[in-house]
């Protein structure tokens, strides 16, 4: 076994939420090991910031809420908190042990505590044609102009949601041409959104960000609203899509690069396979891990921050990870976490907008599963809506017993595109709720990691 | 109170759909009780080895009993592809044991040939040295000294058989209803009424096939099944190139070229989760046998809980005090399928288990040594 | 196709089914590959050509093989100097023969 790692605080995820928690308490003199896929600190949100700040061409069409991240992970590198880069967490057990791998190398380190702080990932959209080469998620065109200051002229965008506008008001900054957005979006709002938009008001900034970027984005752009029955087309690489207007027009625009979102949901791979309580949200449809109010999981001394514990933007996930980093510092000093319940106070603040963001920009139905009978559903096992509707009708009771029909879930990806759209499919069925329904039993390896690199844990274990 | 059915059969395992088809293809009408989606379910955590050496050293009946099962199990694979075109995967072109030490297969020997002098010399293998087991199987690691070969074993895959019988025994009338977990069973007027959480229902033949559920459903009709839960975990690889030409013990590679490595026995009661330190032991094992597997992605892994009896065979038993119920349990419900879909199946027709399951009962427990 | 917005520093070489490629050091060879023009990068089991999806390690539909015969997301793969990968795809359909 590699020489005992054993931190104080073991910290997965060097996102908004995992950077805030390793500030805080590196601060008070915890020992914090960071451990985080990507070479250095940011996130998704706040990705290469470090890298981009370093470099000669600023890349200041990424906008003014990307920048306000370096001085977070700028904070967050020169604090004692050591950062392990390109590592992937792929096991977490109970007693805090958590296994990991960089660079083709398994690792094991003992914690005091945990906090899991692995942020959101897209939703699937699982429309015809999105397996096709071409076609990528909102967050991976985003991707490639925050690490790459890349993009495509003649793209299509398909979706609604925060990122959605955001990302595209990113693209017309950085000079790219966009053939047209296509909003899935309902046209009107109607009085559950104006009702949540009240609280909504306590971020007026929020607001008025939203309102700009989508104003612009009508101005500066084709845009269609309230599309409907959308798919793709294409041999080998996407070529076409096709969609119904909210006049019941039929369209059909040629692409070759198409970018899909339908929001952001929590990555619960690692919490789920490490059998922390999870809760169905309805109003996000998602599941969220069931924690308390500083963040602790089912699990003593596990705790969960940022986007992973429910979706609520960056800035409330600087604060949750700060709120867990305190009731962990003060659970280990044996002190009083009477200031983690301030800054909880904070938090309620900079969530305001919440409701009306998952009231306005809830998928419809179609977006959760598709019409077509021969759209991909399982990317990794290649099956269709047929095949899994077919598995179903077979009488099952959940995902488990779907997946044993089916190899649904059976891939590398290990459910993450087509967990949420089984469960779905399992409910409507069956007739059931979501909670009842429940989601596929997640095991580790999370993440995939080679026959040698986990007998080698094996063979360092001396033999008792 | 009427009969619904013919037969009931508590577990939808492959123990129960394998045991409920050969009763429906007999024409009796058959109602699968299913668990819920979470349950312990031993039969999705199965490896898929239909295995004949080393099962029953020490109890013949039992070796006989898997013989037996190996050789039906062409007549299964045939009628159900028949039936659903869903292929099974079937291969039985012999399996290998692997020794990785001297003293390994020193016993492994030991063994063999005390299971092949209880059985007559219907049972072969061939101890193989170093050298004939690199001409069956290439790229064998430096620590593999050798293992045993026999003729009679394959594997399939036991999530298409799991589908298929379900397929199957629904094509031919079966029912099953999921999310049924039984709660009580009474016996009147050679009726069995079972009470679940989906329903009551009647048959005048009522087959226990609940896996570790029958510790204590059993006892409801007169019967002790007094089993026990040992984990077993299994990794599964990314698909590859043909590596694996025979399955083996703890290694096999499926029709669609990905690698099953198993499995561990752990005796840790009702727990399921996952030790990095036995899923790093069997992949240890695993790259000492084919270092070829060193770089290949493990992307899935899971623990399952076997269903094991004090001496580790299978339990058959029929009731004295509840005519026409029947308990039964094992660890082997891919290998024995066959049997039980027809033999088991038409003991139950009958209504007496046949003279080669007798030794299965639970009784043999209470004999003083 | 994929390109740059600002000017880029392309420091390194790497080999993509042994064709040299300059490239930003460091930069994730998903993001190479895009900005080669290549969206297809491996076959699922129907056949039918995948590539980078969610650039962020969720789809696993980027895997290339890199020279030790591991697979690999090449949205997780970070580009150094003499890197070489191959795409699965070429293997299935020869494409870049």
């Amino acid at each position: 076994m590699n020489a005992a790692l054993h931190y104080d605080l073991i910290i997965i995820g060097a996102g908004p939420a995992g950077m805030s928690a390793a500030i805080y308490a590196s601060k008070n003199d915890m020992t914090v090991l960071v451990l985080d896929d990507q070479p250095a600190g940011g996130g998704q949100v706040y990705r290469h910031v470090m890298q981009n700040a370093a470099a000669q061409n600023k890349a200041q069409f990424l906008g003014s809420d990307y920048w306000s991240g370096h001085k977070l992970a700028d904070e967050f590198t020169r604090s004692s908190a050591s950062l392990w880069p390109e590592s992937r967490v792929w096991q977490i057990t109970k007693e805090r042990e958590v296994f990991f791998s960089q660079k083709g190398k398994a690792h094991r380190a003992q914690a005091g505590a945990i906090l899991i702080a692995t942020g959101a990932m897209e939703r699937p959209m699982p429309i015809t044609g999105w397996t096709l080469p071409g076609v990528m998620t909102i967050g991976a065109a985003q991707t490639m102009l925050k690490t790459s200051h890349s993009g495509v002229d003649g793209a299509l965008f398909v979706g609604s949601g925060p990122l959605f506008y955001l990302t595209i008001w990113q693209y017309l900054n950085a000079g790219f041409d966009i053939k047209a957005v296509i909003d899935t979006a309902p046209g009107k709002m109607s009085l559950l959104h104006y009702f949540w938009a009240l609280p909504a008001l306590l971020q007026p900034s929020m607001l008025i960000k939203g309102l700009k970027w989508r104003s612009e984005i009508r101005r500066k752009t084709h845009y269609i609203s309230g599309a409907t029955a959308v798919s793709i087309s294409g041999d080998s690489q996407a070529e076409a899509l096709s969609f119904t207007d909210a006049s019941g027009k039929q369209h059909r625009l040629e692409a070759e690069h198409i970018f899909l979102h339908q929001g952001v949901v929590p990555s619960i791979n690692l919490t789920m396979a490490t059998e922390l309580e999870h809760r169905w949200c309805p109003r996000q449809l998602c599941w969220h891990p069931k924690t308390d109010i500083f963040g602790e999981s089912s699990v003593q001394q596990i705790f969960v921050a940022g986007d992973g514990m429910g979706i609520a933007g960056a800035a409330a996930a600087i604060s949750s990870g700060k709120i867990a980093a305190m009731r962990i510092t003060a659970k280990a000093r044996g002190t009083s976490s009477l200031n983690a319940v301030f800054q909880m106070v904070r938090q309620v603040q900079k969530m305001a907008i919440r409701p009306f963001l998952d009231y306005a920009f809830k998928p419809a139905d179609e977006w959760l599963v598709p019409h077509d009978e021969n759209a991909i559903i399982c990317r990794c096992e290649s099956l269709t809506k047929a095949d899994i509707t077919k598995a179903i009708t077979l009488g099952v009771s959940g995902p488990n017993q779907l997946k044993s029909f089916s190899r649904a879930g059976m891939g590398r990806c290990q459910g993450r595109m087509c967990g949420l759209t089984i469960q779905k499919m399992i409910t409507d069925h069956n007739s059931q709720s979501d909670d009842k329904t429940g989601y596929y039993r997640l095991r580790p390896p999370i993440r995939p990691l080679t026959v040698g690199e986990l007998a080698a844990l094996a063979d360092d274990t001396p033999t008792s | 109170m009427t009969q619904n059915y013919d037969a009931i059969i508590v577990g939808g395992g492959l123990i129960g759909l394998s045991t409920a088809y050969g009763l429906v293809r007999r024409g009796h009408s058959c109602l699968v009780l299913d668990a819920s989606d979470t349950d312990f379910r031993a039969a999705r955590g199965n490896f898929g080895l239909v295995w004949v050496q080393g099962k029953g050293t020490g109890f013949s009946a039992y070796a006989d009993w898997t013989m037996r099962s190996s050789e039906l199990w062409p007549e299964l694979r045939d009628e159900l592809q028949e039936q659903n075109g869903q292929s099974l995967g079937l291969e039985q072109e012999g399996g290998l044991h692997i020794c990785l030490s001297q003293a390994e297969f020193d016993s492994r020997k030991e063994s063999l040939d005390l299971l092949r002098s209880h059985q007559n010399g219907r049972f072969s293998y061939e101890m193989l040295d170093r050298k004939a087991l690199l001409d069956m199987q290439p790229d064998l690691g430096p620590d593999v000294v050798g293992g045993s070969w026999c003729p009679h074993d394959g594997h399939v895959n036991p999530l298409y058989l799991l589908r298929s019988l379900h397929d199957c025994l629904l094509k031919k009338g079966g029912s099953v209803i999921v999310d049924a977990k039984v709660s009580a069973i009474t016996y009147q007027q050679s009726l069995f009424d079972v009470t679940s959480t989906q329903g009551r229902f009647y048959a005048p033949r009522l087959i226990l096939a609940a896996g570790l559920g029958n510790r204590t459903l059993a006892p409801m009709v007169g019967l002790e099944q007094p089993v026990r839960p040992q984990k077993g975990h299994i990794l599964v690889t990314q698909k590859t190139d043909k590596l694996i030409k025979l399955p083996m013990t703890q290694l096999r590679q499926t029709a669609e070229g990905s690698i099953m490595i198993g499995d561990s026995k752990e005796e840790v009661g009702f727990d399921i989760s996952s030790s990095a330190d036995v899923t790093a032991q069997i992949a240890s094992r695993a790259q000492r046998t084919l270092p070829a597997l060193k770089n290949q992605h493990i992307i899935r892994s899971w623990a399952a809980l076997r269903v094991m009896s004090p001496d580790g065979n299978p339990i058959y038993d029929q009731s004295a005090s509840h005519p026409g119920a029947y308990a039964i349990t094992c660890h082997s419900g891919v290998t024995l399928a066959a049997a039980h879909c027809f033999d088991l199946a038409s003991d139950i027709e009958a209504g007496c288990l046949g003279i080669g399951l007798q030794p299965f009962s639970e009784r043999r427990f209470h004999v003083p040594a | 196709m994929f390109r740059p917005s600002t000017s880029q520093n392309n420091s390194i070489t790497i080999y993509i089914d042994d064709e040299a490629i300059q490239a930003v050091a460091g930069e994730s060879v998903a993001a190479i590959l895009l900005k080669q023009g290549i969206t297809a990068v491996h076959s699922a089991p129907d056949k039918a050509a995948r590539g980078p999806y969610c650039m962020m390690g969720v789809c696993f539909d980027c895997m290339v093989e890199c020279e030790d015969g591991r697979s690999e997301q090449a949205c997780q793969l970070y580009a150094e100097e003499g890197m070489k990968v191959y795409l699965p795809v070429t293997k299935q359909t020869g494409a870049r023969t």
